[in-house]
């Protein structure tokens, strides 16, 4: 909040190579529901560096989606607020951020790409002009330049004759179409963190791998970072360098998506890579994980994964397993009790 | 979409000329010109039979209508049967200029408050603004508006001037024109719209509020609201760019249907300001059984309705790109 805290302006500060561009502590996140107060996010960490591509994966309702919102304070109004934790950028405390500072950040330091862009353009203006919107919010430029810039964000992201698709409605686009739009208005400003709430899930397979393609090639264009949110272990395998894993609100693992591929250490997402399936998996193979993720209102002590886990003792019914470094020495943090005794993926 | 308003405006033809063929039926059912003849002792059968004969009373209702009907449509409204046989246009002409500056006041001020009052309960719901403006707006839907004109002439007639003291009433109460003024005076004039404009005002600004609140409230929890907030807008641009550019869709179609509903609908203020409209004209020609003016009054607020409906169709094609006005459209109708 006091201006003292905050670090100049973008370039001003030279980063030490392995601070993170972004961080965020020990985040606590409450949403009212009608069925009572949930705790979205519990406790979650993750360090987000220059360069890379960190995806969080979960299923649904796990917090993810809710961990994007709150870095930019997009959280519901009425229902969702933060409850505890630092959201750093570069050292400056967003979750502490005045209203005026966090409009500043949103679409030119960090800019968003939301999951379905049919509703998250607007239905009545023209793509082009929503791109303009973005730009001149932030920059003062001209109108006739922004628009050009427009065009040129729009050919940047593979749009075929960008100077006519300016002037299309969102509708008159395909998904893939649209969804480019969405990534051309958040790499307008050329910002330095992108985060992505699933932003191939609205599509078609092929045009999945299309649109994460892009998003990579304009990622490291820019050389920005991107948060890339998704349900997909495809996804998370085919675009990103790490990967946390998120179940019930906290986070369970973290590390190089190969390494946690190659042996997983926490039983859930051992659970989740092998209930992938495969090409070669004969009909009726496919493992799943037995019962439903807790309840976030009242959620149960100890491990949160613990009534769904096979190798559950009776340590793991009381007390909530700390965040380690597992094995030891290496890049993988993990929340379990008994990380030790996880095989690979059967 | 001009081939659409083609379409909607053929089959508006045949409603219309059930609408004329029974106010015709029943205006000559209620009332007949020759009947006040009849109460006349001092007229002769004969004399009454030749004007009925004039009048063309005598011929089968279908013919007579028929006449009617092709002076109408080529413009010939015909004569008053009750005003010493003036042209029937220019009485009606005044009204429906005196109805549509009444229309247009009150609307426009409606719109102003209702609009604002509306995007301010939505932006802010569960305040104490919004409470306030929703127990308001029941009142204002509540109040039937003769009770209302007749507070607000008392008020503002002789209420008011008496606490302060003033000799005359701070506001005219009826009419258009001040007795014994001559000529067009502008000021006069206002001074004359301002109370009817505000007996129809509370209840327009009520329903218009409620309305923009709801649809306020839908958009503003739609994902690009979540979009332009993400883009760093100013709240100020995200609401009224993004949140209103949406909600005023449907408002304004609610709205265009609501004018011409007005047009024929302001009997009860009329009356109450004794303001010379189509509501009053209508009265008096029902009255008076002269349906030469009642046709086409009823005629011209049909006329109305049917053409702001269709003006708000083709407002939803304009305002929403997604809309497409085409032949599929029709069986909407």
């Amino acid at each position: 909040m006091s201006s003292s805290a905050r670090p100049e302006r973008s370039g001003v500060q030279v980063l030490s190579p392995t601070e993170p561009l972004l961080s965020v502590r020990d985040l606590r996140t409450e949403i009212d529901t009608e069925n009572g107060t949930v705790t979205a996010t519990d406790g979650v960490s993750l360090d987000l560096y220059e360069d890379e591509v960190l995806a969080v994966v979960g299923e649904s309702g796990c917090g993810k989606t809710v961990l994007a919102l709150s870095i930019l304070g997009l959280l519901p109004r009425r229902t969702g607020r933060i409850v505890g934790g630092q959201v750093l950028l570069r050292g400056e405390d967003l979750a502490q951020a005045t209203p005026e500072r966090l409009r500043e950040i949103r679409g030119a330091e960090i800019a968003m790409i939301f999951q379905d862009a049919l509703t998250g353009l607007h239905p009545l203006r023209r793509v082009g002009e929503q791109i303009v919107e973005m730009i001149r919010a932030h920059e003062r430029v001209p109108r006739a330049v922004a628009r050009r810039r427009a065009a040129e964000l729009l050919d940047l992201v593979g749009i075929p004759a960008p100077a006519r698709r300016a002037d299309s409605f969102p509708h008159e686009l395909s998904g893939g179409m649209r969804q480019r739009v969405m990534i051309a208005m958040a790499v307008a400003l050329e910002p330095k963190v992108l985060i992505a709430d699933e932003p191939t899930t609205a599509l078609d397979v092929t045009v999945q791998a299309q649109i994460l393609e892009t998003l990579a090639r304009i990622a490291r264009d820019l050389n920005g970072s991107i948060l890339l949110i998704t349900h997909d272990f495809g996804v998370v395998a085919s675009a990103a360098d790490r990967v946390m894993v998120m179940y019930a609100g906290k986070s369970v693992e973290q590390g190089q998506v190969r390494k946690v591929y190659q042996r997983p250490r926490h039983p859930y997402t051992a659970g989740l890579l092998a209930a992938m399936p495969r090409i070669d998996d004969t009909p009726g193979d496919l493992l799943r994980i037995a019962g439903t993720p807790p309840s976030l209102i009242r959620p149960p002590p100890g491990c949160r994964f613990a009534p769904r886990c096979g190798f559950a003792t009776d340590v793991c019914g009381v007390e909530s397993p700390e965040t380690r470094v597992w094995p030891p020495g290496s890049d993988v943090s993990v929340a379990c009790h008994h990380s030790e005794r996880i095989g690979p993926a059967p | 979409m001009i081939g659409y308003a083609l379409r909607r405006l053929a089959v508006t033809v045949p409603v219309l000329v059930v609408i004329s063929f029974g106010t015709f039926w029943a205006a000559g059912e209620i009332s007949s010109p020759a009947a006040q003849l009849t109460l006349n002792p001092r007229i002769s059968p004969e004399a009454k039979q030749a004007y009925i004969e004039l009048l063309g009373l005598d011929r089968p209702l279908g013919v007579q209508y028929g006449k009617w009907l092709g002076n109408f449509v080529t413009g010939d409204f015909g004569t008053s049967l009750v005003r010493n046989g003036q042209d029937v246009w220019p009485f009606v002409e005044r009204a429906l200029a005196n109805t549509l500056l009444l229309v247009a006041a009150a609307v426009s001020l409606s719109l102003l408050i209702g609009l604002a009052v509306g995007t301010i309960s939505a932006v802010r719901r569960g305040s104490l603004w919004d409470y306030t403006s929703v127990g308001v707006s029941f009142l204002g839907i509540s109040i039937p508006v003769f009770w209302l004109g007749l507070m607000l002439q008392l008020f503002f007639g002789l209420y008011l001037a008496n606490w302060l003291g003033v000799g005359p009433p701070l506001l005219p109460t009826a009419g258009i024109y001040s007795p014994g003024r001559q000529g067009f005076d502008l000021l006069d004039r206002v001074r004359h719209l301002i109370l009817p404009t505000m007996a129809l005002s509370l209840q327009l600004v009520a329903v218009y509020s409620r309305y923009m609140r709801s649809s306020m409230l839908e958009v503003m929890g739609a994902d690009y609201i979540r979009t332009a907030r993400a883009k760093g807008l100013r709240e100020s641009r995200v609401v009224v760019r993004h949140g209103m550019r949406s909600a005023l869709v449907p408002v304004t179609t609610l709205v265009a249907i609501d004018i011409g509903q007005l047009v024929g609908g302001l009997i009860v203020t009329e009356r109450v300001f004794q303001y010379p409209g189509m509501g009053l004209l209508f009265l008096d020609a029902l009255n008076s059984g002269d349906y030469t003016i009642l046709l086409p009054v009823v005629m011209i607020t049909a006329v109305a309705v049917f053409a702001l409906n269709l003006v708000a169709d083709l407002l939803y094609g304009v305002l929403d790109p997604r809309v497409r006005l085409g032949r599929g459209a029709l069986r909407h109708v």
